[in-house]
């Protein structure tokens, strides 16, 4: 039985809708204002909900149609800079601190196309890729590839910034 | 190939300080009242245009018939341009967020391209309404100056007409075109990703 009671919702899935929406948009506060749009849309809808989805999957829809809506906001976004790839290893070693490789993940999350976002920030939450295909719309065979091709991206990435946390 | 980084762990450190579940049922309730209330606006003003036709057919029996159709013309301009605001309205709020991700941006493209047939069509027929009623509703005016005058008055209305008709409605219409287009063509472009 799941509970519907919208403070437990809020309280359960708040940081990652969050982490969603800033991997979206890289960017703080707009990302505040998905996660409140979302959880005021969810508020909205709760009454109708029928539990024919597990809650989270519904939830996770509904954040990621609100990332997506953000269509024409985005390219006003003064995004955060890129972190080059650094040039000697006492720089490196300054810069790889954990925070820092956060603002990287996130930085190169939201460099990616709109839907690989999406499915990556959910990979990422640990939400199942059956559940992941049915929020989008899509077979779970082509949710498995496209994080595959996402992590092998982001890794490249990774390895062209640092070496390793 | 074998990650060597553990995204997940660096994804999780992100950490923000997010409003309390109170904060966020209130916005909820305050949103729903602003509907409500805009909506009860758009009722009004709608009545109130009627009302100001019936007022006018009934106060002013004597005005000529052109006179009563001019100002027919432009509320009618005016409850146009009402109603496709608020049939906007009426379509955002049908979309349904729950819906699948591919699912939801259709309903958004089908959204965009009746916001584009109002704003294209709908500029035409409000500015024609609008023209039809200042050329109709001087007509009674001029009939009562000189000839000078009522050729006078009647030059620089349709001018102005021929302005708005061919200059200020072609550069409303292409602004909003570009302004929709562009957002269509995002929507493919993301309807795309699916299929690559």
């Amino acid at each position: 039985m799941q509970d519907l009671h919208f403070e437990t919702i809020y309280e359960k899935y708040r940081k990652p809708i969050f982490r969603l929406c800033r991997g979206y948009v890289n960017d703080d506060d707009l990302a505040k204002d998905m996660v409140q749009e979302t959880f005021i849309a969810v508020f909205r809808q709760l009454p109708k909900f029928r539990a024919e989805a597990a809650i989270g999957t519904w939830i996770y829809r509904i954040a990621s149609n609100i990332c997506l809506k953000q269509i024409n906001q985005q390219k006003k976004l003064p995004k955060a800079e890129i972190p080059v790839s650094l040039s000697n290893d006492d720089t490196l070693h300054e810069k790889i601190e954990k925070d820092k490789m956060t603002d990287f993940l996130y930085q190169c999350i939201s460099e990616l196309p709109e839907i690989e976002r999406i499915i990556i920030s959910m990979e990422l939450e640990n939400v199942k890729q059956a559940e992941i295909a049915e929020i989008l719309g899509i077979s779970p065979g082509n949710v498995r590839i496209k994080i595959h091709r996402i992590k092998e991206k982001l890794t490249e990435k990774f390895r062209h910034y640092g070496n390793q946390i | 190939m074998e990650t060597r980084y553990n995204f997940e762990e660096i994804w999780k450190q992100r950490e923000t300080h997010l409003p309390d579940r109170k904060t966020i049922q209130e916005k909820a309730q305050f949103y729903s009242k602003k509907q409500l209330w805009s909506s009860i606006l758009l009722i009004l003003s709608l009545l109130a245009s009627f009302g100001t036709i019936v007022w006018v057919w009934l106060r002013f029996p004597d005005l000529h018939f052109m006179t009563k159709s001019g100002m027919l013309f432009a509320v009618s301009a005016l409850i146009l341009y009402i109603f496709l605001n608020f049939q906007k309205i009426k379509i955002i709020n049908k979309i349904n967020p729950a819906l699948s991700n591919q699912e939801y941006l259709k309903q958004m493209k089908i959204l965009q391209q009746k916001d584009l047939y109002m704003q294209t069509k709908g500029i035409s027929q409000y500015y024609l309404l609008l023209s039809l009623g200042m050329a109709f509703y001087l007509f009674e005016f001029a009939e009562r100056m000189s000839l000078f005058w009522g050729i006078f008055t009647y030059t620089i209305t349709f001018s102005w007409i021929l302005f708005g008709w061919f200059y200020i409605r072609p550069r409303k219409i292409r602004n909003q075109q570009k302004k929709i287009s562009q957002v269509i063509l995002s929507l493919e472009k993301i309807e795309n990703e699916f299929s690559g």
